[in-house]
Parts: C-alpha cells; structure tokens; sequence
C-alpha cells in the first residue's frame, strides 16, 4: 500500500513540478520501481484470501479488475488531455 | 558436478511458465507498430486499429473470471495449452489476413487465448511451489510479463523491418508452439492446486458468493484502481510530457517503457529478494496458525 501511494505521489509530482528530462525520466522510473514492488504483495495476499481449490476463480476475478482499467481508461485520460 | 548443475522442481516450473506469460504480454502490445503498416494495408482509421485492441481486452475482461471457475473445477493444465495455442495460433493468422474484419475477428480469438493465462498459471503456482518460495515465483511471474510488455513494440518493429508485417505476424505467433510442447512435454512437474470437494465447501467461500464477499471485491477495487494510473501512462504520458513540460519526442520510446522497465527489474531485485521472503513468511504464517477460514475471515 505505501509503495502504491508512494508510486501516485511521484507520478502526481512529474505532473505539478517541472522538472529537467533527466530528471522527468528518473522519477518516472522510480515510480514505476515502487509500483513493480508493490506487485508481488499484493499477489501473496489474494493467494492467501483464495480458500483451497479456489485460486482459478479468485485471481481470474481480480485480474479482470486489472484488464478492465485498460479498456475503460485511454478514452477519459485522453479526454482530458484535449481538455488542455 | 552434474548434481550442482541440476535445476530444480521450482526452478523448472519457472522457467516454464513465465515464457508463456512473457507471450501473453507481448502479444498485447505488440500490434502497436502494426497499426502504421495496418492502416495502409486496410485503409482504415486509427480509431478502428484501436477496436482490435479494445476487442482483445474487453475478451480478457469478460472471460478471466469463468475460466477461473473452469479451472478450478477441471484442472489447470488442459486450460493453459489450449490458450496458448489459441492465442498463438490466431495471432499467426493476422499474419494471412485480407480485410480489416478478419483481424478484429482474430484479435478476439487471439483475446480468448490470451485471457487463460493467470487463473491457471497462479493455481500451478500455488500448486507446485514450496510456500517459502512461492513470493519469488510470482514476482518472477510479474517480472516476466512485464519484460514481454516492455520488448513488444521495439521487437515487432525490427521484425517488421526485417520480415515485413505479415512475416513478423506469423514468426510471432508461431513462439507459443514451443512453448505449449513444452508444457505438453514437462506437464508430470506441473501439480494443480489441491481440490476441495465444491458441496463441502461454506457457501461465501465457493461460487459467486466468495468473488462477491467484502474482501474480493476490495481486491478487485485495488487491482482495478492501482493499474489504472498504467493505463493512462500508457495511453497519454508521451503527449502529456510533450505538451505540459516541452520534453522532446525523440526518440520516443526512450520514455514511456521506462516504468515498465521499473516495475521488471523491481519485481525480481526489489521485490524477489528483500521483501518476498517476508511476504511468504507471512503466507507461512497464516497457513500454519490459522484454518483456511480464517485467511477469509473479512468475508
């Protein structure tokens, strides 16, 4: 959870501070490092949720979660793009 | 000598099932370069190459969820080489395709075998890891399918250059027929989750009633909401760099694989060594201090 909150600050940050490209690159890269970490957590702790015999269903249903964003984000996040 | 070279049960589990992760990913992101060569081939619009990846995961949306329970129920393995194949197959296809609704229409069969790979992959892996290795084996898992993420578009591209579209297409696809021999081949090394007779089962902890109980749903809310950040980098942090800070667009793809490349690394060195045995001592923890139920007493 902190790696996550962690990783939503640094990308916030990109977003209100002007940094240098360098900079830009780096940040964004340490944010995509805390969010990778943040993964196998989370992973071990929905294994731990899922009751014997359950796991197909339980990470079938969570992972949906996680392809849902894909096909529900670009077309918002670019409207607001063109929102200047 | 030999000894010390041989590879473990785990190990080999690893080693094969992450290159099917690895294909599961790149075929993601893989059609990304095609839509140029697509467009004139097609006369299309983007918007229209952009349904053939809207069809693939809203396929991977909409299947994920009853295949889990066909896994559970029938197994994993049968699952996960028919999906490979499936997907593989389909994606070579696109390489023979001559009207734009022949790729949509493989991009969804190629979506069905894409969408097989974690509810089987993470029940062979709970299956057939020891439980102290098992948070090394899915960030293994993790590190793996983002590699695949992060060297699609720049492998298909060269590909592209080097066989043409229709040839880096079918040379594509055709990588998941080794893969699902091997599978096929070492299959005696794969064991399934253990099975749990579905009638014994309390009604919150099979069916519905346990992807609808408080602690799932809270799952997929965090699945849903900490990936959604990663969609919209995908989808606009390139013309948002470009547009709000004035960084440069060459080359581009310098920038945006960046987090993913983040995240690879992170999932096997952050994450596979320091906090992976704490997260799989926990797991011990649980499974040896407390019943099942108890892992599920938020329900």
């Amino acid at each position: 959870m902190a790696l996550t909150i962690g990783a939503a600050a640094l990308l916030l940050l990109v977003g209100i501070v002007s940094f240098a490209e360098a900079a830009t690159i780096g940040v964004l890269f340490v944010a995509g490092l805390m969010t990778g970490a943040s993964r196998t957590p989370r992973d071990v702790m929905v294994k731990a949720a899922a009751p014997p015999g359950q796991i197909g269903k339980v990470f079938g249903f969570v992972s949906s979660g996680m392809s849902l964003d894909g096909a529900i984000m670009p077309v918002p996040y670019c409207m607001i793009i063109d929102a200047g | 000598m030999l000894r010390s070279l041989t590879i473990s049960r785990d190990t080999r589990v690893n080693l094969l099932l992450g290159p099917g992760h690895f294909l599961s990913r790149f075929h993601h992101l893989c059609l990304l370069p095609l839509f140029i060569a697509w467009q004139q081939a097609f006369d299309v619009s983007f918007a229209e190459l952009g349904l053939v990846m809207a069809v693939m995961s809203a396929t991977a949306v909409l299947l994920q969820t009853p295949l889990g329970f066909f896994v559970d129920r029938y197994g994993a393995r049968p699952f996960l080489v028919g999906g490979t194949l499936l997907m593989t197959l389909s994606m070579a296809a696109v390489g023979f395709a001559t009207t734009y609704w022949q790729v949509v229409v493989l991009a969804l069969l190629s979506g069905v075998g894409n969408s097989v790979f974690h509810p089987p992959d993470y029940a062979i892996l709970s299956g057939s890891i020891d439980a102290t290795r098992l948070g090394r084996s899915f960030a293994f898992h993790t590190f793996i399918g983002n590699v695949g993420f992060g060297v699609a578009p720049p492998a298909t591209a060269a590909l592209m250059l080097l066989l043409g579209w229709r040839g880096a297409l079918i040379f594509i696809g055709f990588l998941g027929l080794p893969e699902a021999a091997a599978i096929v081949w070492q299959s005696r090394i794969l064991i399934d989750q253990a099975r749990r007779s579905q009638s014994r089962a309390p009604k919150d902890q099979r069916g519905a009633g346990l992807l609808l109980s408080r602690s799932l749903l809270m799952f997929f809310a965090f699945f849903m909401v900490s990936s959604m950040a990663g969609a919209g980098i995908q989808s606009g942090l390139i013309t948002t760099l470009h547009q709000v800070h004035g960084v440069t667009l060459q080359p581009p793809r310098r920038r945006w694989p960046g987090t993913w490349w983040g995240r690879s690394v992170a999932c096997w060195s952050a994450v596979g060594w320091p906090t992976a045995p704490i997260a799989t001592c926990r797991l011990s923890w649980l499974s040896r201090s407390a019943p099942p139920r108890s892992c599920f007493s938020s329900a």
